[in-house]
């Protein structure tokens, strides 16, 4: 491992995630940017290869829109990439195990996120009567609190999930059947042609509808 | 007042930095447009009201809002030049701008240019470990970079240039983005990602059957790698947890049959 402390893993984690809608939007949340990076700084960068590719195919369509929130797969690929390198390097099926371990832990991030926004509303109230008052400047610390509390909220939760689903996954994986490890090792490797095929389903419909002009 | 557009561009990227439940980007909105309106209205009243007049509910996609920001200062330009006529009809022209803006934007980036760009960085990816799996990891790094620099490169550019052009042609840039030449760019683009994809299904499938990854013969492999892609087909964009499940569930139950 380059990184072993979950302090830095956790604010690095943070940093992208806030790439979702804090700041920027440049993709460095997406699964196969971020995954192979953790697994580099986690000391595997193919495990972080194959997670991100698995999660990015899984889940490529999904991308914040207006008020819908898809679970977090910065999340997924981040977590599911750090207990794997932590715990069980190279080992297909303890991959397959930390992914579905971490989808919960998506679901929870993306929560945390929405309660955030809840937040600013608060800021935006604040701002407004700033404005009503002629404190302009209080648009620019608002969007300064908003990046912070970002920041700050993504920070905390991978502060807990990574050493609280790194625990749970080392005990889960350590109790699994023979046989299903030899079936979690399988289907890790079937995971991308789900992605595959909602991939070819999508730009087939896309195709359709715009070609139609529908 | 290049100088303003490189100030109002840099802070693009921060339009969603305060996105709340309520009036979602309206904050994001009013930082960028802030120096303009503070350079334009001198007087602290009519600066107010300006200010308060985009505190309203505002949302469009993030690569889009600069154009609508860039539409938003050239009608407020001709307000503070006394056209007070343009102030009722504004917020229902953002309105009108946003809706259609963020279909744009999630055609071209988030629909079809993120997803190829991505598939072509995924093709790559099981390409170099189809023929180099010992360098992986030393030149897999390569790969995430690929996505990362391609994507960006259209997006931070294309922002610049939707700004841009809509700081020059105002409200017209929307027919600019209507015109069948950009909604052929856009089926070009889904056609190159679905090709892509074809490839990688071909080289993924390639892969397996090389390295013996499910541990059975020719035959069997492709049964099971077209049935699980039928699987995926049929269920598509929906349910993608519960493909994992059952997937996992049947893989599961095979290795308990084999045992």
């Amino acid at each position: 491992m380059i990184i072993e402390s979950f302090v830095i893993l956790a604010l690095i984690a943070a940093i992208f995630n806030t790439d979702l809608t804090g700041f920027g939007q440049f993709m460095i949340c997406r699964p196969i940017f971020c995954a192979p990076i953790f697994g580099f700084l986690t000391g595997n960068i193919v495990e972080g290869l194959w997670m991100g590719m698995i999660v990015e195919l899984l889940w490529i369509n999904a991308v914040p829109l207006g008020s819908y929130l898809p679970p977090d797969i910065c999340a997924i690929s981040i977590l599911a990439t750090v207990w794997v390198n932590k715990f069980f390097p190279g080992l297909e099926s303890a991959s397959c195990t930390a992914l579905l371990l971490a989808i919960p832990f998506g679901y929870a991030c993306r929560n945390i996120d929405y309660f955030g926004r809840k937040i600013n509303v608060k800021i935006m109230y604040w701002i407004e009567d700033g404005i009503s008052k002629e404190q302009y400047k209080r648009i620019n610390i608002g969007i300064g609190l908003g990046l912070v509390l970002f920041i700050v909220k993504f920070f905390i939760f991978y502060l807990a999930a990574i050493p609280l689903g790194g625990f749970i996954f080392d005990l889960v994986y350590l109790n699994i059947p023979n046989f299903a490890v030899t079936g979690f090792k399988r289907a890790w490797f079937l995971f991308p042609i789900l992605g595959f095929g909602s991939t070819l389903y999508a730009f087939w419909q896309f195709r359709k509808q715009r070609w139609m002009g529908r | 007042m290049l100088k303003d557009y490189m100030k109002a561009y840099a802070r693009v990227f921060f339009v969603q930095s305060l996105w709340n439940t309520e009036r979602q980007q309206n904050v994001g909105l009013l930082f960028l447009i802030k120096p303009f309106l503070e350079k334009m209205y001198t007087d602290p009243k009519i600066r107010k009201e300006a200010f308060l007049r985009h505190t309203e509910f505002f949302n469009t996609h993030p690569y889009m809002t600069g154009i609508i920001a860039a539409f938003v200062v050239k009608t407020e330009t001709e307000i503070a030049k006394g056209n007070t006529d343009l102030i009722s009809t504004m917020s229902q022209m953002k309105r009108s701008m946003a809706s259609p803006l963020a279909a744009i934007g999630d055609s071209l980036f988030s629909d079809t240019l993120r997803t190829a760009i991505a598939l072509i960085s995924i093709l790559l990816t099981i390409v170099f470990s189809l023929i180099e799996p010992d360098n992986l990891a030393e030149f897999g790094i390569l790969f995430p970079f690929i996505f990362l620099v391609l994507f960006n490169l259209f997006h931070i550019i294309g922002k610049y240039i939707f700004m841009l052009t809509a700081f020059a042609l105002g409200q017209e840039v929307l027919l600019t983005l209507a015109k069948p030449s950009f909604r052929l760019a856009i089926v070009v683009i889904a056609v190159l990602g679905f090709l892509t994809t074809l490839l990688a299904t071909a080289a993924y499938f390639i892969f397996i059957d090389a390295n013996s990854l499910l541990g059975i013969g020719d035959l069997r492999n492709i049964l099971i790698f077209a049935s699980v892609l039928v699987l995926s087909l049929f269920f598509a964009k929906k349910y993608i947890n519960l493909k994992l499940i059952i997937t996992v569930l049947i893989c599961i139950l095979w290795g308990y049959l084999e045992r």
